[in-house]
């Protein structure tokens, strides 16, 4: 009798119910960004309908200028033909709690205005500082509790530590209260369509798994560059670096979609169970190693987009002697059968030529060449898995040049993914919130995968705290240091172009 | 059919128009698409054509049918670039069928689909009495076929012989499209946990807007949802049934308007409680779950356009959809 059948099939079958999502830090930049357009374009397609959004954070705020607030963050060119009455109908769904994060008032007036919701999503949308109290708070007013029938979630934000210990620290304190089903890491790069379009690339098609292994690859390139530098957050990025800010999360996330072993099912946790494999599969890099297969760059004074970009150490909030890294480039093997020899390069900086993230899968040339063509003209195999800027595929092929001669040249099999289907895919964090919503942590990050990546990131970290070389140099607006071809040293494998 | 044409002259033809407006690159074909409609009902395919545009690359044959003048066919190629400068191009080819109506016969169109490509056939005409006859005609051309029964004809005796064909085409319909956003509402609105044993109780619903067919499958869909036997009036105004708990269920529809203007959905329980999902203007509704607050929730019935869309990405039929039928 407490079954609903009428949800059995309908094109949206995950029901998230009555629920209160609260975000911490609501006056932050990811609410306006990221997160209130994300739920209202739930609310525009039917998804969600009877929920509260409430607003936390320090500011004075009330609900009107929270309100009010909600209406300039859907005030964009996006949401421009969404009828007025529909914006406004979910504005009425927006509350505010103007509190410390330590406070106990604040946390009591929250539960009150929970009230009514059977389902609670608190979302940390603070600096990593606050986290402690909030969950804390959250904890001693019982709002790990749910009432019968219905959940209550908690979605961590990155960055989810700094290294091994404060990641196993927050792991620990937020155990105190929720259980793991209850713990959502966010990382939103798993909810791009092309991330998630890994696995039915690989376990939808026959083709590809036949190929996907050491017998077949010669390399593996994962790139994710910006050409912007660190801007107004030298302070944030100071005691981050690039391999924190990037590698540890989303890169591996990358990495375990695109070289786990296929899982039994799609549950969350078949996927994990995977992903953490290949995390503890992943060859250590130890003290003594860091040189030969780690690189760490600094950008310095260039010209971006024909803008003159300081150099990381001129950008506000970052010290003039400072060794953070604002390029960092790996070279990973993953010590299992499948992979055993595989190089993976991985590379992820700021202030590079322009904005790109990609793997590329490069296979072996054929055993014996039968084309008298130059060896530079005949290219390699590879599958480029493109993420930003343009989400799609592209299968790079030798073909015929048309003409007497049989003069070979790769082309390119083009496959994008807004122009396949031509249609507006859904953000990240718009598909990440409905799976918390529903309870589908399959895109959120487990406990283990996180102290495994952090167990491999915080070795290299210790070796380049004991190296006194500051990084190498590289100029703003140009593909990275020289020293990072020292990685590929020694072979023809070469990075790939930004 | 009179129409005597040269495939080799409208593949150079398509090209030729091709090139011209998309010298640059342009994505492959997805699919075909061939559509049977009656010549004075183009208006709204063309609107839904148009949503292709620039999201499905494919093939269109339309094939006009009922006209009185001589058979033609016409050919044009559109195109609209994406932001890798490549055309996202739809190939049309419109055959206007003469007086003896030739041109819905697959021999006529088949040539010049694209092949091994997936094809879709859109029948824009009311629904014949014997599903196969539909079916058997085009079983061995197409890959899934597209009805709308808002177009009337026989649906019940359609729907009921489709369901007894050993593995039928695929079948969409329009009509069940259009309802999803209905569904979802009344799905929704039972969920609440303190809720979901009224919707075990349910006495009486109400529909109010919408067409008859959009009606007969809404009845279809909670109905045999809810293991509810029954059957309909002789007017077929309204149907009268029984719950899984040997109680009395009523179902009435009215027509007021297309389900876009406006509807009103009412439910009452065998305990005497109502809920009620009204339209507003500007694309929400007003839900009322009993006894527990009202609340806002957005609908949109998908348009003509937003549905082929849909439709061309699947393949098989909507599990639910057969489900509903099956209940017939």
């Amino acid at each position: 009798m407490n079954s609903n059948p009428l949800l059995d099939g309908l094109a949206q079958t995950r029901e998230p119910g009555a629920f209160a999502l609260v975000i911490f830090g609501a006056t932050g930049d990811l609410t306006k960004r990221k997160l209130i357009p994300g739920l209202f374009s739930l609310f525009l397609k039917g998804i969600i309908s009877q929920f509260k959004i409430i607003g936390f954070a320090r500011r004075p705020w009330t609900h009107e200028s929270f309100q009010e607030e909600g209406r300039k963050m859907l005030n964009t060119s996006h949401f421009r033909q969404v009828p007025q009455g529909q914006k406004e109908a979910f504005i009425q769904k927006l509350a505010y709690i103007s509190s410390t994060f330590d406070g106990e008032e604040g946390y009591k007036q929250l539960e009150a205005a929970c009230e009514g919701y059977n389902g609670r999503i608190y979302y940390l949308s603070t600096p990593p500082d606050e986290y402690p109290a909030i969950i804390d708070n959250l904890g001693k007013v019982g709002a790990a509790h749910f009432p019968q029938g219905g959940y209550s979630r908690i979605i961590v934000e990155k960055p989810f530590g700094r290294d091994l210990a404060t990641a196993k620290a927050l792991n620990a304190q937020l155990s105190v209260y929720f259980s793991e089903d209850q713990i959502y890491r966010i990382d939103h790069y798993l909810g791009k369509e092309t991330v998630q379009n890994v696995m039915v690339l690989r376990f939808g098609n026959g083709i590809f798994e036949p190929l996907w292994n050491s017998q077949h690859i010669d390399h593996i390139q994962i790139t994710v560059a910006e050409s912007l530098g660190v801007g107004s957050r030298g302070n944030y990025y100071e005691k981050s670096g690039a391999l924190r800010d990037m590698v540890q999360n989303h890169i591996f996330q990358f990495l375990c979609l695109l070289t786990m072993e296929p899982p039994s099912d799609l549950s969350p946790d078949s996927i994990r169970n995977e992903k953490v494999k290949v995390l503890k599969s992943l060859r250590p890099i130890t003290h003594k190693e860091v040189k030969e297969y780690t690189v760490r760059g600094q950008y310095t004074k260039g010209y971006v987009d024909n803008k003159e970009m300081p150099g990381y150490k001129e950008e506000v909030g970052v010290s003039p002697d400072s060794h953070t890294e604002t390029f960092v480039a790996l070279k990973v093997f993953i010590d299992n059968w499948r992979w055993a020899g595989v190089p993976i390069f991985i590379r992820s900086a700021k202030g590079l030529t322009r904005k790109l993230s990609e793997a590329a899968i490069v296979f072996k040339d054929p055993p014996h060449q039968v084309f008298k063509t130059r060896p530079d003209e005949l290219g390699h195999n590879s599958l480029v898995i493109h993420i930003q800027p343009e989400e799609g595929i592209t299968f790079t092929v030798n073909a015929k040049i048309p003409g007497y001669t049989t003069q070979v040249r790769p082309v390119n099999m083009d496959f994008a993914y807004g122009n396949a289907f031509g249609e507006h895919t859904p953000e990240a964090y718009e598909r990440l919130l409905l799976d918390c919503m529903v309870g589908d942590s399959t895109l959120y990050t487990r406990k283990d995968e996180i102290e495994a990546s952090w167990t491999y990131i915080t070795r290299i970290l210790q070796g380049w705290q004991a190296d006194p070389e500051p990084p190498l140099t590289y100029t703003a607006g140009s593909s990275g240091p020289e020293g990072a071809k020292k990685l590929m040293a020694g072979t023809s494998r070469k990075w790939r172009k930004l | 059919m009179s129409l005597i044409f040269s495939v080799d002259e409208i593949e150079h033809q398509l090209r030729v128009y091709q090139q011209d407006i998309s010298p640059n690159e342009a994505r492959t074909s997805l699919f075909n698409l061939v559509v049977i409609t009656l010549e004075k009902d183009t208006d709204s395919l063309t609107e839904a054509v148009n949503e292709l545009m620039g999201k499905r690359p494919c093939r269109v044959i339309i094939i006009k049918t009922g006209g009185m003048k001589e058979s033609s066919i016409h050919v044009s190629a559109r195109c609209v670039e994406d932001s890798e400068k490549k055309q996202v191009c739809i190939q049309e080819i419109i055959i206007t069928s003469g007086i003896d109506g030739g041109g819905k016969l697959p021999s006529t169109w088949g040539p010049l689909l694209i092949t091994g490509l997936p094809t879709f056939l859109w029948w824009r005409d009311q629904l014949p009495v014997s599903a196969q006859s539909l079916l058997g005609l085009y079983e061995d051309h197409v890959d899934r076929i597209l009805v709308d029964s808002r177009y009337g004809g026989h649906c019940q005796d359609f729907f009921h012989s489709y369901k007894s064909q050993p593995n039928p085409l695929p079948l969409a319909d329009f009509a069940w499209a259009r309802l999803h956003p209905l569904m979802k509402l009344t799905a929704g609105i039972f969920n609440p946990l303190e809720l979901r044993p009224q919707l075990h109780h349910l006495s009486e619903i109400e529909l109010q807007g919408g067409t008859s067919a959009e009606s007969l499958l809404y009845l279809l869909w909670i109905s045999g949802k809810m293991e509810w036997l029954g059957e309909f009036s002789n007017s077929h105004e309204t149907w009268k049934g029984k719950n899984t708990h040997g109680e009395t269920v009523e179902y009435k529809h009215s027509i007021t308007g297309e389900l876009e203007e406006d509807f009103v959905i009412r439910f009452k329980t065998s305990s005497g409680e109502d809920f009620s999902i009204t339209s507003k203007q500007e694309g929400y509704a007003v839900c009322a779950p009993g006894k527990l607050p009202s609340y806002t929730a957005v609908f949109h019935i998908p348009s003509l356009g937003e549905t082929l869309i849909k439709e061309v990405d699947h393949y098989g039929s909507d599990r639910v959809f057969l489900e509903s039928i099956r209940v017939l």
